[in-house]
């Protein structure tokens, strides 16, 4: 049976020489490289031996770092297809229909409320995906080494994308005069309040998909 | 790779579905040397590919795991979820299906 200390060792390489990060993959990884160095221990070798051995068989750090990439994808994946569920159950029917009711009440409203009011409100809505992306940053930076902050470091990637495909829409100019400049001001803002509105039901998905805890946490 | 290495390699996830069928929970290092025991040193699980499936596997939902310390270390067990029972039934026939006709084709004898 191995000492703590000769445990310490065997993690010691685990974390140094294959760059094992993540707590799970370091336990089984560990248990195993043990288990090997144990049993050429029980043939006759000493522990440095019996462990360098038991280290070219586990494939060295290359072959160990590959089970670690791979299983950073499986649950990059994971988190992939659950988030996929949850939009699914986001945009049924009531939302599209809603969505669509909030832009056709933007639409009727425009012409009824004074400009200032509606550009005011405009930069209001801009600004709440920001909030809510600026909350899911300082969330990921309060985490520190917590493994969960690679979980909403790749949201937060994905998120942004969407995001900015969202802002670009912002930089168009009004063109035209009067009813013209009316007419494009009302679909202009319309189009924005429904575009918003799928915005924020979109980033709401990503705190929902975040609060479910992934289990992925750091081995340091 | 050797041949039976890739031959291994892609009937792993049934493997491991069959010895967890058998064994009710198993861990990484037994998965191994259960299969060289069974095959005779013939056959060898390689690290490399053994975790990245038994990953898998769990992702899918069929496996679950359950920690414990053994020996000042943690170890993790593997076993069959409900739908990995089902999962694994299945696939075991398929892969007996595969095997049987793969025999067919390898005993053919030459036209006359």
């Amino acid at each position: 049976m191995l000492t703590p200390h000769h445990l310490t060792i065997l993690r010691h390489d685990l974390r140094t020489l294959a760059h094992i990060e993540y707590e799970e993959v370091e336990n089984e990884l560990l248990d195993h490289y043990a288990t090997l160095t144990e049993q050429k221990m029980e043939a006759g070798q000493d522990f440095e031996h019996a462990s360098a051995y038991a280290w070219a068989e586990l494939g060295a750090g290359p072959g160990l770092n590959t089970i670690q990439r791979d299983y950073e994808k499986n649950i990059r994946k994971q988190v992939s297809s659950r988030h996929l569920e949850i939009l699914k159950s986001y945009f049924r029917w009531p939302t599209v229909v809603m969505t669509l009711l909030i832009g056709g009440l933007v639409h009727k409203m425009t012409p009824s409320i004074p400009v200032r009011f509606i550009l005011a409100g405009m930069h209001i809505t801009i600004l709440i995906p920001f909030v809510i992306m600026g909350i899911s940053y300082l969330k990921s930076q309060d985490l520190g080494n917590d493994s969960r902050k690679i979980t909403w470091t790749h949201l937060n990637a994905r998120a942004a994308f969407f995001v900015n495909i969202f802002q670009a829409s912002l930089s168009l100019q009004f063109q035209g005069d009067g009813s013209a400049k009316v007419l494009f001001f009302q679909n202009h803002a319309a189009i924005l309040s429904i575009v918003e509105s799928i915005v924020i039901i979109y980033l709401l998905s990503f705190l929902q998909l975040y609060r479910e805890n992934f289990s992925y946490k750091t081995a340091r | 790779m050797n041949s039976n290495q890739q031959l291994l390699k892609g009937s792993l996830s049934v493997i491991i579905l069959k010895l967890l069928e058998e064994q009710e929970r198993m861990y990484g290092y037994e998965i191994t040397q259960k299969v060289k025991a069974l095959t005779a040193g013939q056959m060898a699980i390689t690290e490399g590919a053994l975790y990245p499936a038994l990953h898998k596997l769990e992702a899918e939902g069929l496996l679950t795991t359950e920690t414990q310390v053994v020996e000042g270390r943690a170890r993790k067990y593997y076993s069959l979820t409900k739908d990995g029972h089902s999962e694994a039934v299945s696939r075991i026939s398929e892969l007996g299906i595969m095997l049987e006709n793969l025999q067919r084709l390898l005993t053919l004898k030459p036209a006359i």
